[in-house]
């Protein structure tokens, strides 16, 4: 399923409704911060 | 990222996603900053008014045993503290918001912002599920907001709804699409549905907005790059790019 928001109204206007699908917006989070390096070690890159 | 971050995460920017919806300029962006005493250190979510979206967490390397209800324990990881809500609408000063943390689990503590801060009584279900290798499988919510001219009927119906259906991550990962589950809520309260958006993950960080952040830290602390490190590397927490700025390009920013 793609990523989108709906809004609606419902009970003639007396409710306000948003909903969301964000899985692949957090899949691309994940990934993203996966690759957030650590810091180096006095071993790493000799 | 540990999954209990991701979580975290995941819910902080779905939040910010569906309350981007009420910002009317192009150029207005909401965030959500949650700092509490908790071991992530803190959760920052941004969202321009199309949905585009960015976030990160202070430790994303955070882990907590599952809780009492065998879920990511994001209370336990958030800890006590505050949510600032910054609307940025395009004005001099940005809209600031600031409520206490009443949970930590991220969903009840913007129901109580727009309760306390926007006097909207307000229902909030976020939900990241994960799987046994810590994969995300879905990622969703839902913002109801009671308007002026509800009556009691209708907030007890809300109600009685919310507490009969399944969290909203369970029904996404069943298919169930954003309007199924509004109408699962209010199927009775005839739904019309407005509009339809997408919404993604997008950092809009460049050289340039780097070069800006590095003017704010003043001409002294930008001599001292210069002659101390011989330059100095932009980290943007957002998407983990780098920009590295020569001695050269430092010397520039500094002559204006």
């Amino acid at each position: 399923m793609e990523d989108y928001i709906v809004r609606a109204t419902a009970g003639e206007g007396t409710i306000r409704a948003i909903a969301a699908a964000t899985t692949n917006m957090v899949k691309e989070a994940q990934k993203v911060h996966a690759c957030r390096r650590l810091p180096q070690l006095p071993w790493e890159g000799q | 990222m540990s999954p209990l971050a991701t979580v975290a995460l995941g819910r902080t920017m779905t939040a910010a996603a569906m309350m981007s919806t009420s910002l009317k300029e192009e150029k207005a962006a909401i965030t959500l900053q949650i700092k509490g005493d908790g071991p992530i250190g803190g959760i920052v979510a941004v969202s321009d008014s199309s949905a585009n979206i960015k976030g990160y967490v202070h430790n994303p390397l955070v882990y907590l045993p599952l809780n009492s209800k065998g879920k990511y324990d994001v209370a336990g990881a958030v800890g006590s503290g505050y949510l600032n809500v910054i609307k940025d609408l395009g004005l001099k000063e940005p809209y600031v918001g600031y409520v206490d943390l009443i949970s930590g689990e991220i969903a009840e503590d913007i129901t109580y912002y727009y309760v306390y801060s926007e006097q909207i009584p307000t229902v909030t279900a976020l939900g990241v599920l994960t799987n046994a290798t810590q994969i995300v499988v879905s990622s969703g919510g839902f913002i109801l907001q009671l308007m002026p001219g509800a009556d009691e009927e209708t907030i007890s119906f809300i109600e009685n709804k919310i507490s009969t259906i399944p969290p909203v991550s369970e029904l996404l990962a069943k298919g169930r699409s954003p309007e199924e589950i509004i109408d699962m809520i209010l199927a009775e309260k005839d739904v019309k549905i407005i509009d339809k958006s997408p919404c993604r993950y997008f950092c809009n960080c460049s050289r340039e907005r780097m070069e800006r952040n590095i003017m704010t830290l003043g001409k002294e602390e930008i001599m001292s790059m210069i002659n101390e490190d011989h330059g100095a590397e932009a980290h943007c927490h957002f998407c983990n790019r780098k920009y590295w700025f020569s001695e050269e390009d430092l010397l520039k920013l500094v002559k204006g």
